[in-house]
């Protein structure tokens, strides 16, 4: 972990609300792993605290941040210009565990709710590696589906779910995974990335169940003070108590949590 | 012209910091989860995250909100606990700064027992005396009463020679008060301030945000409120004071020492701009060069005449 200036190389709007930021940085290129985050000091005149960002894709040296305007701070970097510094620290948390031994035989699939594919992108470019990956992306209505050419660029099965049906599945992306874990995957051994909004990750709980050979590895989200374990704000429940988002995370087995 | 030499060692009554710069309590945990991004050479003291006799699992998220120029905390003392902290304690002797424990404790003999365990502790310079922790489900704070302050400081002082100190609340009606108190019952410097207690709510669900409804108020939005406080207290007591409020940059930490801090206190900064220390540190001697300052005892409290 460092604390870094990079220049931003672009920025696009990729869908309504949703914006790709790009810069290059070797240090991070190289140090990273799929789900960690990164912490930018966005307009140190105006916000004060730094915001965690997923890291969304690694290509050379270059790092893409995908997010959606959700505050003052997304707004702010929303207006980010080339040739802007980028005030970066990372990269930080703990995220997927891809490479054990026990889990390059299993199936892979990847569930991502909304902007839950921004960590798992950059999973991916990992994992098609080995093939045999399995994305499942969700969202209330087909305008809102992202990166799904990109996904099947690298290789991967895309399935689709919408709330309104307007796309694929006709429901949460959850209750397709409740699907194909009972019928096509019941019998193998997989293991299922999961990166979306809390509500829906909790709801995964119950789904696995009824699937007792699958690994679940999810990341978690919650409003971050210093993003390196120090302050201990950004807290979770698990079963051992309180552990730090920033720190012990953003990714846990969803066994642990409480 | 020869220079003069330029000295940022700073003396808390006895304690001799290699600079006056000190990372506040909660906002540096116990130092080494600092050690990748902070240079310890621009740091004189770190004080510990406020320990507590056993250990504390803290308050539900979440426990952090930004507000404007300020942040909203609420942790409620998450630690590890004295006996835990002391068995680590050999990894943080190695730091390359002096080492302030903030201890925590409902009751005097819980607050005496801790400090009669870290009163065996060479490497511990001083201890801060946490009376003013708002996010703890007690009706009053240690500091928000004077003789409560007095009690428990003259109890405690018999306990250790090492250099004791109080952090106190800014929320009562005399801060003067309190800290006359605890300094006629032995106390050796102050913390000032702790956070101001502040609520958000969210428009969404029309609740109180924070998981504990209330929280500690920081950063640069509670800087004049601090530096008032500062301000009394030196003014009447002229006591070492490690001062805190919004100390983001030197001018900052000029305005802190001209009203009579020794100490200047990084708390919020702590959490966003690990290069903080240093840049203050380095503008600091710039500033004191031009004006031809050899130390800090020239400035200390100037603003009172």
């Amino acid at each position: 972990m460092r604390r870094i200036e990079a220049s931003a190389v672009s920025l696009k709007k990729v869908k309504e609300e949703t914006f790709l930021l790009s810069f290059k940085s070797s240090y991070i290129a190289q140090k990273a792993s799929p789900g960690q985050f990164l912490h930018l000091r966005i307009d140190p005149l105006r916000l004060l605290l730094r915001r965690p960002l997923s890291i969304h894709r690694i290509e050379g040296q270059k790092i893409d941040i995908l997010f959606r305007l959700r505050g003052k701070g997304t707004r702010k970097l929303s207006l980010t210009k080339k040739g802007d510094t980028l005030d970066i620290l990372g990269p930080l948390g703990r995220g997927f565990n891809y490479t054990d031994k026990n889990i390059q035989g299993k199936v892979k699939i990847l569930v991502a709710g909304g902007m839950g594919v921004a960590p798992l992108f950059f999973l991916a470019q990992k994992l098609t590696a080995y093939r045999d990956v399995l994305v499942l992306l969700g969202a209330a209505t087909k305008k809102e589906i992202l990166c799904k050419k990109d996904f099947q660029k690298l290789g991967c099965k895309v399935l689709i779910a919408t709330e309104d049906g307007s796309l694929g599945f006709k429901g949460r992306v959850t209750v397709l995974l409740k699907h194909l874990l009972t019928t096509q995957y019941s019998a193998l051994s997989t293991v299922i990335y999961a990166c979306g909004p809390t509500e829906m990750l909790f709801s995964l709980r119950p789904i696995l169940k009824t699937a007792p050979r699958a690994v679940c590895q999810v990341s978690f989200e919650q409003f971050m003070g210093c993003g390196i374990g120090v302050c201990r704000a950004c807290v979770i429940k698990t079963a051992k108590g309180y552990r730090r988002i920033c720190k012990e995370g953003p990714v846990f087995d969803i066994k642990d949590i409480s | 012209m020869a220079r003069k030499k330029i000295s940022l060692s700073t003396n808390f009554r006895g304690l001799r910091l290699k600079n006056p710069v000190v990372l506040c309590s909660g906002t540096a945990g116990f130092g080494l989860e600092l050690e990748e991004i902070f240079d310890f050479k621009n740091i004189g003291a770190i004080v510990t995250k406020t320990l507590t006799l056993r250990p504390q699992a803290g308050n539900p998220p979440p426990r952090i909100a930004e507000t404007a120029s300020g942040v909203l905390n609420s942790i409620g003392l998450e630690n590890l606990g004295l006996k835990s902290f002391l068995g680590e304690f050999n990894k943080l002797k190695r730091l390359p700064a002096d080492i302030i424990v903030s201890v925590y404790a409902h009751t005097k003999e819980d607050f005496k027992k801790m400090i009669l365990r870290l009163d065996e502790e060479r490497h511990i310079k001083a201890i801060e005396l946490n009376f003013s922790c708002p996010n703890l489900r007690i009706k009053k704070m240690i500091s928000q009463s004077a003789q409560l302050t007095a009690s428990f400081v003259k109890y405690i002082r018999k306990a250790t020679k090492k250099v004791l100190i109080a952090k106190l609340t800014p929320e009562v009606t005399d801060i003067v008060k309190v800290a006359k108190s605890a300094y006629e019952a032995g106390i050796d410097g102050l913390s000032l301030v702790n956070t101001f207690s502040g609520i958000k709510i969210d428009t969404t669900t029309k609740k109180p945000f924070l998981g504990n409804v209330f929280g500690g108020l920081s950063g640069p939005a509670i800087k004049p409120l601090a530096l008032a406080r500062v301000f009394r207290v030196y003014k009447e007591l002229k006591i070492p004071i490690i001062a805190s409020g919004g100390i983001f940059d030197y001018q900052d930490a000029l305005e802190f020492i001209f009203a009579g801090a020794t100490c200047i206190g990084l708390g919020t900064a702590n959490l966003i701009d690990p290069d903080a220390p240093r840049r203050i540190l380095k503008d600091l001697t710039f500033y004191m060069e031009r004006n031809r300052i050899s130390s800090l005892e020239e400035i200390r409290g100037v603003a009172h005449g």
